[in-house]
């Protein structure tokens, strides 16, 4: 049996920062991965291929419409997914590479193979090939992420309906796509599929999509989306999708309603990823909702076993798995890993893209007993007509005592731009920072000052916004 | 015949067969190996099946205007697989029962097995690369939907996989003055039948993943384009062959490089080889 210090299994977000930040503190650290590539869902299926799509989305959606400017309108539509991919692929090669380079240059033992326990203190890993090995460990770190979610009644097949890992093995672009739900993943794929022409339905059971965001960062994406030909059925209850046998899937919904595409995709959310690690012989017993249950440092029950990333629930952010694997490296460690964040900023990566950090209006009302709101139209700010990116706004949300309490944002490098925000809320930043401030002219920034202004503006005339500032 | 006498005929037989060798070796360098036309619905589904735009009635149209081939599909739709309560007796019946892909993928075998897959001087050989032609493309359909690969993509590329097989057969005949025993007609199918099918793709400009497919299904790990594509199948036509050969054994699929190489644990396998009766049924209706 081959003992470790710690041996982490999954090599996502959060199991590679837990193994990094482990051997960095001397411990000799194994981690097990049951792919052929180091960085788990979110390199590979998740994270940054949706994102690399986007980008290029986004690119030959603009070339086009600048072609068309200047009176030169491309009759191709965008079809070549193949080239897509392909760069999308390239970037995912790099960043394994870049990956598994730093593991090695820890002195991370990888071992590539399906782990489950046998006990609180030993591994068996079965290897493609059927043959298996025992490791033993001090310490565990369970960081296997999590799977798609496949409801009953949604015959996901690969070929006609996909789930969000299957659904970048597309070869064309379909001529209509339905999407299901109205979470990040669906609607960053709705999206982008939009932007590159398909005739995309989202269908979700709730009046709009992303309801954890305020409604005018919603309101604007919809409105985008709308643009690029997308629709949005709330509300609906779907009780089937099948594909019909010949050309196309039916999303049949309560009431009696069908909607035919010729492909789907279901991204009703994704489950933890514990198959076959058998944790209850570890001594851990999942929740209702099949999570691992932490404390503040991210022990199990088992209080040597340790669990990141998906397997224990929301956010379920690559950027929030990174920093519970730090914080597991330092507690196993006996580091202080410093206070937790309280500002955890939320990024979509939509097209446009939305963001958000802090409070929204409605809990800062809640919490201060009234808000005090400023808008910034990226149309009003130069840098929106220089990049042809009018369609966002910022919405700052401010407490009586000119204390900003969270910023909201969509449109282009709406995730980039609220890292601003996140910073200032750190520092407890009040409407008066922004505005006595200089930010750099022209630039997407300068959205904080004229926002800002807007509250400002409110506040010294002595008005919040309407009947929103009512306790 | 003595050892001397014996030793001199093995001579001339191993001549013999250089002299093919080099043969066939100047007609492929020299791009002079004779190219079969892509059969004319063949060209049209393929043509479609990247970009699936056309609507059933063209796809009942393209296969009607050749009737050895819309009675073929007929007589498949109709087989015990496929065959519902009625008879079907018409193509675009045949496509609001069975669907345009599977209609399509019926269209795309029958048309490359009358056409292509034929050689009289070597029949069984062409019959049994047909027989694993059309298994490698259900099985690499299968592979492909395990390991989150274009699923569609994965059945083309198993399906032409040794289209250069009846092209090498084919030279043979033009070329030796009697056939080849199998075992010599199969050392040239090892040597040439990639090259000689990899002509073909690009003469018939067959999708990318396809050519690189034929080219470098014997050797995956070689392909630097559409690498994804190779090796699924390479993994369908693995298992493919172990069905023709015999039972399917999952602790023997396991072991193949191919299936190790897409990540699939024992588990996935065994999942994987649950598919066995429904490619056994689709592979006796297809052969129909």
């Amino acid at each position: 049996m081959n003992r470790f210090d710690v041996v982490v299994i999954g090599s996502g977000p959060a199991g590679q920062k837990a193994a990094v930040g482990a051997a960095k503190a001397g411990r000799r650290v194994a981690v097990i991965e049951q792919s052929r590539n180091i960085g788990g869902a979110c390199v590979h299926f998740g994270t940054i291929p949706s994102k690399s799509l986007r980008e290029r989305a986004v690119e030959r959606r603009k070339f086009a419409d600048r072609l068309a400017a200047l009176g030169m309108p491309s009759e191709a539509p965008i079809t070549d997914v193949a080239g897509l991919i392909g760069e999308m692929s390239d970037v995912i090669a790099a960043h394994d590479v870049y990956m598994a380079e730093q593991l090695h240059r820890n002195g991370i033992t990888i071992v590539r193979g399906r782990a489950s326990f046998l006990d609180a203190h030993r591994l068996r890993v079965t290897h493609t090939d059927g043959s298996t090995e025992i490791l033993g460990g001090r310490n565990f770190v369970i960081a296997t992420g999590s799977k798609p979610r496949m409801p009953a009644n949604v015959a996901v097949d690969h070929e006609t309906i996909f789930d969000s890992d299957s659904i970048l093995s597309l070869a064309y672009l379909p001529e209509s796509m339905v999407v299901l739900g109205g979470g990040v993943i669906a609607t960053e794929y709705a999206s982008i599929f939009a932007v590159l022409g398909v005739r995309v339905t989202m269908i979700d059971r709730f009046p709009t999509p992303l309801g954890f965001l305020e409604p005018e960062l919603v309101g604007a994406f919809l409105q985008a989306f709308a643009g690029y030909g997308g629709t949005f059925i709330g509300e609906a209850d779907v009780e089937s999708v099948v594909f019909d046998g010949v050309s196309a899937v039916v999303t049949r919904l309560a009431g009696g309603r069908e909607v035919r595409s010729e492909k789907a995709l279901c991204a009703l959310g994704r489950r933890s990823l514990l198959d076959g690690l058998d944790v209850d012989k570890a001594g851990i017993a999942v929740d209702a909702r099949e999570l691992i249950p932490v404390n503040e440092h991210h022990q199990t029950m088992t209080r040597h076993i340790y669990a990141a990333g998906d397997v224990i629930g929301p956010p379920s952010l690559a950027s929030a798995s990174m920093e519970q694997g730090r914080r597991v490296a330092c507690h196993l460690a006996g580091i202080d890993p410093g206070a937790q964040g309280e500002w955890l900023p939320t990024g979509i990566y939509a097209v446009p893209e939305l963001a958000s950090v802090g409070l929204t209006e409605a809990k800062t009302r809640e919490r201060f007993g009234s808000a005090w709101v400023g808008f910034a139209r990226f149309d009003e700010v130069a840098r929106g007509h220089i990049s042809a990116a009018q369609n966002g706004l910022l919405k700052m949300v401010a407490s009586p005592d000119r204390i900003v309490r969270g910023v909201h944002v969509v449109g282009e490098n709406a995730t980039e731009m609220v890292h601003i925000a996140q910073m200032g809320l750190i520092g407890e930043a009040t409407i008066d920072t922004y505005v006595e401030n200089v930010f750099n002219f022209p630039t997407f920034a300068e959205s904080y000052r004229v926002a800002a202004l807007a509250v400002a503006a409110q506040l010294d005339a002595g008005r919040s916004t309407g009947a929103k500032n009512v306790a | 015949m003595s050892k001397g006498a014996a030793k001199g005929a093995s001579q001339d037989v191993s001549a013999y067969l250089s002299g093919i060798r080099r043969h066939l070796t100047a007609l492929i360098d020299q791009g002079a190996l004779e190219l079969p036309l892509m059969p004319g619905v063949a060209a049209e589904v393929l043509s479609r099946s990247l970009d699936d735009h056309s609507d059933a009635a063209r796809l009942a149209q393209l296969i009607s205007q050749d009737q050895s081939l819309a009675s073929h599909v007929l007589r498949i739709v109709n087989s015990p697989l496929f065959r519902g309560a009625t008879e079907i007796v018409a193509l675009r019946q045949a496509i609001a029962r069975l669907g345009m892909e599977r209609i399509r993928e019926i269209a795309l075998s029958a048309s490359l097995s009358g056409a292509i897959f034929k050689q009289a001087e070597y029949q069984p050989i062409v019959d049994r690369a047909w027989q694993l032609a059309l298994c490698s493309a259900l099985w690499s359909k299968e592979v492909a939907r395990a390991c989150r690969r274009n699923v569609e993509i994965a059945y083309l590329c198993g399906l032409l996989h040794n289209v250069g097989v009846p092209l090498v057969l084919g030279a043979l005949a033009g070329v030796a003055k009697a056939p080849l025993s199998s075992a010599d007609a199969q050392t040239m199918l090892d040597e040439f039948s990639a090259r000689a099918g990899t002509l073909l793709g690009k003469n018939w400009k067959l999708p990318d993943p396809v050519i690189a497919t034929i080219e470098y299904i014997g050797a995956f790990a070689q392909a630097t384009e559409h690498a994804d594509a190779v090796v699924v199948a390479n993994a369908g036509r693995a298992i493919g062959d172990a069905m023709l050969k015999g039972p399917l054994l999952g602790s023997e699929i396991s072991k193949l490089a191919s299936i190790q190489h897409l990540n699939l644990y024992p588990d996935d396998v065994t999942a994987l080889l649950s598919a066995r009766d429904t490619v056994r049924q689709s592979m006796e209706s297809m052969s129909a």
